[in-house]
């Protein structure tokens, strides 16, 4: 029993399915980056999501083009991202209650339009002819034994997701927009005073964060699996936002907290075939989160006290040369 | 200033109205387009609840749930805080008890008491772990709340599974719950249960908590402005734990009077979304538990009229979902009607002004 856990073959496997799963979250965790830089929560990371995949089988089906599938994709995320930033920016509503009621009318709102394009609720597989994205081999890493199992015979879209997190990286620190989203999130007022509107800013944060939504949204209904189904997404959204939460927004830190999640989920489904019970299994993914994000916010809170503590401790000790 | 007043409560409602009116509108435009006999679609879902007494009671009956949790969403909504378990809560409180009721044996009334009296506490126990999460440790409460409703579902189906499965019926579903735990019936050929006072009791409750006591006040403060209430002394960790907790026993008492007033058997296997309905009844209700009923008979009938398209004609009920995000956006939306109510305002202050001038001169 345990033999079969230890091969070479099933280690390889295994690392294999946690990059798999974790793409979508890394896509999507990146993209709640922007937002978390700019002070914002993008919790409406799930319908976005939801909605691209949507729209990305829809795009990819009619035209029989990748790129344009894709693109399609992008529009869908762009699209809920746009609404969002109107209501809760312009029409000043809470961004909170804007993001869940996105949520909430996403998943009803896809299993309408797929009703009637396809005439049925649960799914678009065999209906719709849509594309999937190429895996990609690549050529001297897949004769590795176990590393080659595991990093190559990706979606394209995966190796793009760990392209992201440079790219995230490089936008957020070396160009103006990016300076000026931390900007708006660490003192608004300060980005006001010199006459650069933080409203705007904060769109174009969430208008960037639904481009990669978009691609995770891709990811999932073209690569993933090769077809929308209702309710694909089923929280996902709200783990990446935890792991952009728990990494406070820096790209590379967001990437492994994603991974981790991914991991977790990944040892869920490899306890499947074990006669664990089932369901207890499956809450694993969700309970590890929760005990992720309290376990992280104590590490915070007692890394905030004790910097603190220097503080005083300086303050103490000049306050005694000063005597 | 008590005009100004009346006129914001005045706008207030005129947004509510503008707003059902507007999902409305474009409901019909919705079937309009896509329904192959539109004038019945449309006939059917504006009127359609009311055209039978089986239909009025299923809208009565459907308002239960949706004021229960939206109660314990106005607890938490007012307290500033999106303490989402509630949808989690309520699936998991009415699996509890249906394991409790197998081990107890008490008469009627009673038994049924005893039992919303443990998803109470069921409920509000669950509900404390998001809210201590935010407010001792700053983890962000939606998160956790989210997760754990999956995690609550995924815990209740093995419960289902493992302790209560009967497998002489063709589903999955739990043993027959007693006759003397449920809730009894009030007319003869409808669904209608006392689980209806049980509903009013706590919205009533509710109002009264949130309106009429010292604590309700400083749970409002704190929503309304949190560092205002803390420069004022007001220990908001405390009192923002205290709404999550009755919010989330509220919802423990939905998922009870649910399970005990409609079911024979426990037979959940998915999240039942009454938690996020609940969160729309409270927008629709402004916070307020004593609007609550108003919100829930409106999302109600909206639900109804939709599952009666639904089943008489080619439309699926999803539509329905759309619409309720308009509804919300335009409610909560601020600036919505926001130009016409600042020039009433305007208006009526220089009235007021131009009497006082006349009066002093």
């Amino acid at each position: 029993m345990l033999s079969t856990y230890l091969s070479a073959n099933w280690i390889g496997s295994f690392l294999y399915s946690i990059i798999r799963i974790s793409t979508p979250l890394i896509f999507a965790s990146l993209g709640a980056c922007f937002t978390k830089k700019a002070g914002l929560m993008n919790m409406a990371l799930e319908s976005m999501m939801l909605v691209s995949a949507l729209t990305g089988v829809l795009a990819s089906a009619f035209s029989q083009n990748l790129i344009i599938g894709m693109l399609g994709a992008i529009a869908g995320a762009l699209a809920v991202g746009g609404i969002i930033c109107y209501c809760a920016f312009y029409l000043k509503t809470d961004l909170y209650l804007t993001s869940i009621s996105m949520n909430l009318a996403s998943v009803g709102g896809t299993v309408f339009a797929l009703y009637l394009i396809c005439g049925q609720k649960s799914n678009s597989a065999g209906i719709l002819k849509s594309l999937s994205f190429p895996k990609i081999d690549i050529p001297i890493l897949q004769d590795i034994p176990i590393i080659g199992t595991a990093l190559s015979g990706h979606s394209i879209l995966t190796y793009l997701a760990f392209l992201m997190v440079l790219v995230v990286y490089f936008v957020l620190n070396k160009t103006r927009i990016g300076l000026r989203i931390t900007a708006s999130g660490e003192n608004p007022n300060a980005v006001e005073s010199v006459g650069i509107s933080v409203r705007k800013i904060r769109t174009i944060s969430f208008l960037l964060s639904s481009i990669l939504c978009g691609l995770a949204g891709a990811y999932m209904s073209m690569s993933y699996v090769n077809w929308f189904a209702r309710d694909m997404i089923s929280g996902r959204g709200f783990i990446s936002m935890s792991a952009t939460n728990i990494s406070n927004a820096s790209p590379f830190l967001t990437c492994l907290c994603a991974m981790l999640f991914g991991l977790s989920q990944a040892t869920a489904n490899a306890m499947q075939i074990t006669n664990a019970p089932a369901e207890l299994v499956s809450a694993l993914p969700y309970v590890a989160t929760i005990i992720f994000v309290f376990s992280f916010a104590i590490i915070q809170k007692q890394r905030a006290k004790s910097a603190k503590k220097k503080i005083l401790v300086k303050i103490q000790k000049e306050q005694a040369n000063d005597n | 200033m008590k005009k100004t007043r009346r006129i914001e409560i005045l706008f207030e409602i005129l947004r509510i109205i503008f707003a059902m009116a507007i999902a409305y509108l474009l409901a019909m435009l919705v079937l309009l387009f896509i329904s192959k006999e539109p004038i019945e679609a449309i006939k059917s879902f504006a009127f359609g609840p009311l055209t039978s007494k089986r239909r009025i009671s299923s809208v009565f009956e459907l308002m239960i749930p949706f004021m229960l949790t939206g109660t314990g969403m106005c607890m938490m909504y007012s307290a500033n805080r999106f303490n989402l378990s509630v949808e989690g809560i309520f699936l998991f409180s009415g699996c509890i008890i249906t394991l409790c009721s197998f081990y107890l044996n008490l008469p009627k009334v009673l038994f049924s008491l005893v039992l919303i009296l443990i998803g109470a506490v069921v409920g509000g126990l669950l509900a404390f772990i998001p809210a201590v999460g935010r407010e001792k440790l700053g983890a962000n409460e939606v998160v956790i709340s989210i997760m754990l409703n999956y995690a609550l579902l995924y815990f209740s189906n093995f419960i289902l599974r493992n302790f209560m499965l009967d497998t002489s019926v063709t589903y999955s579903a739990s043993y027959p719950i007693k006759d003397a735990a449920k809730l009894t019936r009030l007319f003869k050929g409808t669904r209608l249960h006392t689980g209806l006072f049980v509903a009013l009791l706590v919205v009533v409750l509710g109002y009264l908590f949130l309106y009429k006591t010292p604590i309700g006040l400083k749970i409002r403060s704190c929503g309304a402005n949190a560092s205002f209430a803390k420069y004022a002394g007001i220990n908001v960790a405390l009192y923002c734990i205290i709404a999550q907790v009755i919010g989330g026993a509220c919802a423990g008492i939905g998922g009870t009077v649910q399970i005990l007033g409609l079911f024979d058997r426990f037979q959940w296997d998915s999240l039942t979304q009454y938690g996020f309905d609940g969160l729309l009844v409270s927008v629709l209700a402004k916070r307020n538990p004593i609007l609550v009923p108003v919100g829930a008979f409106l999302l109600a009938y909206l639900r109804i009229g939709a599952d009666i398209v639904n089943y008489s004609t080619d439309v699926p009920a999803e539509f329905v979902s759309i619409l309720q995000a308009i509804i919300i956006l335009l409610v909560a939306a601020q600036e919505f009607l926001g130009v016409m109510k600042r020039k009433t305002i305007y208006k009526a202050a220089r009235k007021e002004m131009m009497l006082e001038k006349g009066e002093s001169k």
